[in-house]
């Protein structure tokens, strides 16, 4: 202990306090900060946008019609008015390319950028790294809606219909797992999964009623459809899908400063200026409207959302300004990815794509849950 | 000194609890408002009035006029900082992005330009410059509790509230957390920070707000106010005030059962 000293204020800080201010205030300028945004989120973007490229090229030219990957930048170039590279060779390799397989890439890298980015922003939202549309239940509550325009016969809407059915079903679910899974701010690890499951058991329950009333014709689309699968994309589904994304990803971009706040509590980020009400609402409404893009012609892909998001804060942080968009490439390619072997692992078959994620994905689920109970010290 | 927030008649009742009772206070700019009492007193409840958090059942809260109900978010944040007791952080941040997210009230202003410059300031004030590139799950209580207290620092505000600033703080850094209240005090903001400690009340606030069962049972100079047979009272328990042999400083100490012989030395 040092002597005993009058108690004036400046002999309260110890020296070496007092010297490191006295340092950063002679400077005045910025000390030895650490970058705000670290120069990993560059590369991992570089990176993704390199992948989502090849991807696009490889998985065109991949099926029983083989495509080399020179015919198939040249095809694409061709469109874009560019006379440069070679056009496929097979007589009908133009038109396999351009109405079977550029539609379904498009959607897959689509569905794939709306599924990631809405589990990055439910899981900002929730406040909890294991919020996920499909595992929460609203994916299978807008395929409940899809579905029942479907055995209903609705058009209503034209090829919006189902659309919006799932979009009006995923902010139901949004809003019901919302409200059920959260109390005084904050939502617990059990809470949510459970409210997941009993949602998932309803939603459930809902489209066996729904299955059990369809005619032969429906009742396949039914059951193809919560195997989640990307089969006969044409371009109308990507036209009505393209918007809905686009509109989300930008939306959540939007959204991504007042989500780094809300991580610090609701009562936090309402002081620090965040109407928290308000945030709430569009984010739950954006979740809605990207899980409805997703599901409307594809079905229930799960644990895109899950994965992605978590991968992308492993290699940059949490920081939601890069986490949104990356994880909307990131889940790009992931789909595209999962998609291209869905396709081509067995020959003259077209296995079900949500089949694929689900079967990686739910492992990764459980590693989550075990290393999340970990690093919080319990289940918070 | 001028009044920075008038508080007049206040209650906050929850259900059939009367958490605050008919409170009257003023927050003035330039001084150090400590709030202490027992646990359950309406201490945190009387500081999320003064942030605004909760609207008073009645009476009314004005900030040079205005109802605070009236000031919307966004003002208010450039207005106020507050340091709760519970600090989470649900995803791995860095403690430099924490703090950072202090800055978010000014974003858009001419004083946005200076973030780098205040930041760097407020990691060093609150001594977790060296923490700074380490992500927040991986602190300790107290590194945590210093981290929060920088990202209030950052925000830059008048007035500042504190919640048990000093709860999760050793010795040293309860001190120097107290004196960086105080000097922000002299430099003309307004601090009213909530404290159990009241010997640390004695000797860093200018005035001290004795709550008991949600009213004021006393307000003003700690010399004035803490007063043993108050203080017994509101506490339920003995408490003995006196100065200390060198320094001079009020010392509040809760008086004990002296220690009885164990049975072993008696045999």
């Amino acid at each position: 202990m040092s002597a005993p000293t009058t108690g004036a204020p400046a002999s309260r800080e110890s020296s070496a306090d007092a010297a490191a201010l006295a340092a950063v205030r002679a400077t005045d300028g910025p000390t030895a900060l650490p970058p705000a945004r670290p120069a990993r989120a560059t590369a991992l973007f570089v990176v993704l946008a390199a992948l989502l490229v090849v991807l696009v090229v490889v998985s065109a030219g991949a099926g029983q019609l083989h495509v080399p990957p020179g015919e198939v930048v040249g095809s694409l170039l061709h469109r874009l008015g560019l006379d440069v590279g070679p056009m496929p060779a097979h007589p009908n390799g133009d038109a396999a390319l351009w109405t079977i397989r550029f539609p379904r890439i498009a959607l897959a890298a689509l569905v794939g950028a709306a599924l990631a980015t809405a589990g990055a922003v439910m899981q900002g939202v929730f406040g909890n790294p294991l919020a996920d549309p499909g595992v929460v239940g609203v994916s299978s509550g807008a395929a409940v809606a899809a579905s029942a325009t479907i055995v209903f016969g609705l058009t209503t809407l034209g090829p919006w219909t189902t659309a919006t059915a799932a979009f009006v079903g995923g902010l139901v679910t949004t809003l019901l797992v919302y409200v059920l899974a959260r109390s005084e701010g904050r939502t617990e690890v059990v809470t949510l999964v459970l409210t997941g499951v009993a949602v998932n058991a309803v939603c459930g329950a809902g489209l066996a009623l729904l299955t059990f009333l369809g005619d032969t014709q429906t009742r396949e689309q039914i059951v193809f459809w919560q195997l989640g699968s990307l089969n006969g994309t044409r371009w109308p589904y990507v036209a009505v899908v393209a918007p809905v994304v686009l509109v989300g990803v930008v939306a959540s971009t939007a959204l991504a400063r007042r989500l780094d706040l809300l991580s610090l509590g609701e009562r936090t980020a309402r002081h620090l200026g965040v109407d928290v009400e308000r945030l709430r609402i569009v984010a739950i409404v954006v979740v809605a409207l990207l899980t409805a893009g997703a599901v409307a012609f594809c079905g229930i892909i799960a644990f895109v959302g899950l994965v992605v998001p978590h991968v992308v804060r492993m290699a940059v942080g949490p920081g939601h300004r890069v986490l949104v968009p990356a994880s909307a490439l990131g889940g790009a390619v992931l789909l595209l990815a999962a998609d291209l072997v869905a396709r081509t692992a067995v020959p003259y078959a077209d296995l079900p794509i949500g089949m694929l994620t689900a079967l990686v994905g739910g492992p990764f689920f459980f590693w989550l849950i075990r290393r999340t109970r970990r690093t919080a010290g319990g289940w918070a | 000194m001028s009044v920075l927030l008038s508080v007049r008649g206040v209650s906050v009742t929850i259900e059939a609890a009367t958490l605050v009772d008919d409170v009257d206070l003023d927050v003035r700019a330039g001084e150090v408002l400590a709030l202490v009492g027992p646990n359950g007193a309406g201490k945190s409840t009387l500081l999320g009035v003064l942030a605004g958090d909760r609207v008073p059942s009645s009476g009314s809260v004005t900030w040079g006029g205005v109802e605070l109900a009236a000031t919307g978010v966004a003002e208010l944040a450039r207005r106020r900082a507050v340091l709760l007791q519970e600090t989470r952080v649900s995803f791995p941040f860095r403690v430099v992005d924490v703090v950072r997210m202090g800055r978010a009230p000014w974003r858009g202003t001419a004083r946005e330009d200076d973030d780098d410059a205040v930041v760097a300031r407020a990691l060093v004030t609150a001594d977790v410059l060296d923490l700074a590139a380490r992500r927040v799950p991986t602190l300790s209580g107290g590194e945590k509790a210093r981290t929060a207290f920088a990202r209030v620092l950052a925000q830059e505000p008048v007035l500042l509230l504190l919640d048990e600033p000093t709860a999760a703080l050793d010795v040293r850094h309860q001190e120097h957390l107290l004196a960086q209240a105080r000097e922000r005090a002299r430099a003309g903001d307004a601090v009213v920070v909530v404290l159990h400690d009241l010997s640390l009340a004695a000797a860093y606030a200018d005035r001290v707000a004795i709550l008991d069962g949600g009213r004021i049972a006393g307000v003003g100079a700690p010399a004035d106010v803490l007063d043993p047979e108050v203080l017994g009272r509101v506490y339920r328990h003995p408490v003995d005030v006196l100065p200390h042999p060198l320094t001079g400083e009020l010392l509040v100490l809760p008086r004990r059962q002296p220690r009885r012989p164990v049975l072993e030395d008696v045999r």
